[in-house]
């Protein structure tokens, strides 16, 4: 049996997304247990996923809890309910059994947007720019030197 | 906030692009079909006279609309995050045209693609959609409107992946004098965050 519990529901985006996966077996042993964090699409013959962030125990045995600590990306997507598709948000923890179907549980959370902060959503500079300005730095101090 | 895309001029409907280009393609297949008979060649071409009236007014009416129609650009003073409320502007340069009435809509589309490699089917809806009011600032050679918009709190922000896209766009219609009515559509990013007052 996979138990997950989550600090919290709601979260904003940018923001962690803390809590602990508990794994309890009952009767076989896990050869893995592996907890990810995910957002998919759902609609009508959409099946379009990304995962996040992964935590994995090797062989957990028959008791072990994996805390766990994840990124929500600033870019989202957010959750979202639509007409044609919806955005979901969630954790799915997974036993991997030998000789048996997985056992799995999935927890689904709500993405919020974060407070519009400026500053927060400015394009970082080219790394090549930064390259050529740090390069004419140097020149200059050689120069001043 | 950096120019955007315009997705026009749009000159009417597509389909009057479409009919008219079928009408000269059977034109040119009868006049083929009718010159190869000594007899029937004048009838001939007399359909690919007629056939061709069509594509030659089409492409008469582009080419006075993209004299008389500069590129348009749009404008944002700031990013647009959820909750924004501020004013865009819109200009493109006019030569020997004029604005008569202009009609500028916020709207949000979702967009899936559905089934699998062969049978790819990408399907649309609109699910916000706003009427705005455009104020048009009189300048010489040039149409300038200021448009006030408004991004509901509630969203949705702008995403896209390989299956589904949300993406908001402000389309234009104008009518015009001295040129062919046209159109724009202009794409925006709404950011994932909402503006707390």
């Amino acid at each position: 049996m996979i138990r997950i519990d989550l600090a919290q529901d709601e979260i904003r985006n940018g923001e962690h997304l803390r809590g602990r996966a508990q794994w309890t077996s009952e009767g076989k042993d896990a050869r893995k247990l592996e907890v990810l964090c995910r957002w998919r699409v759902e609609g009508k013959g959409s099946k379009h996923e990304e995962i996040i962030d992964l935590e994995i125990d090797v062989a957990p045995g028959a008791q072990a809890t994996i805390p766990f600590d994840f990124e929500i990306p600033m870019v989202g997507p957010l959750s979202y309910d639509g007409k044609l598709f919806r955005i979901v948000w969630e954790i799915v923890a997974r036993a991997d059994l030998p000789f048996a179907f997985d056992a799995e549980e999935i927890k689904p959370f709500t993405v919020r947007p974060r407070p519009y902060v400026p500053e927060e959503f400015e394009e970082p500079e080219d790394e090549e720019d930064e390259d050529e300005e740090e390069g004419e730095e140097e020149e200059e101090e050689d120069a001043g030197s | 906030m950096s120019d955007r895309t315009d997705y026009g001029p749009v000159l009417g409907s597509g389909y009057i692009h479409l009919a008219s280009t079928i009408v000269l393609g059977f034109g040119i297949f009868l006049a083929y079909q009718l010159w190869k008979n000594p007899l029937t060649r004048q009838v001939g071409l007399i359909i690919l006279a007629v056939s061709v009236i069509p594509a030659v007014i089409t492409i008469f009416r582009f080419m006075r609309l993209r004299r008389a129609l500069g590129t348009a650009d749009l404008d944002f003073e700031d990013s647009v995050p959820l909750g924004f409320s501020g004013t865009a502007t819109y200009a493109r340069p006019l030569r020997g045209a004029e604005l008569r009435t202009i009609e500028a809509r916020l709207q949000c589309e979702e967009e899936v693609v559905r089934g699998g490699r062969k049978q790819k089917k990408t399907i649309q809806k609109v699910v916000y959609d706003e009427p705005l009011t455009p104020s048009v600032t009189p300048a010489m050679e040039r149409l300038e409107v200021r448009i006030p918009v408004k991004i509901p709190t509630t969203g949705p922000s702008t995403m896209w992946c390989e299956e589904a896209k949300i993406t908001w766009w402000i389309r234009l219609k104008l009518r015009m004098a001295g040129c062919p009515n046209t159109a724009s559509s202009f794409q925006i990013q709404v950011l994932p965050a909402v503006v707390e007052r």
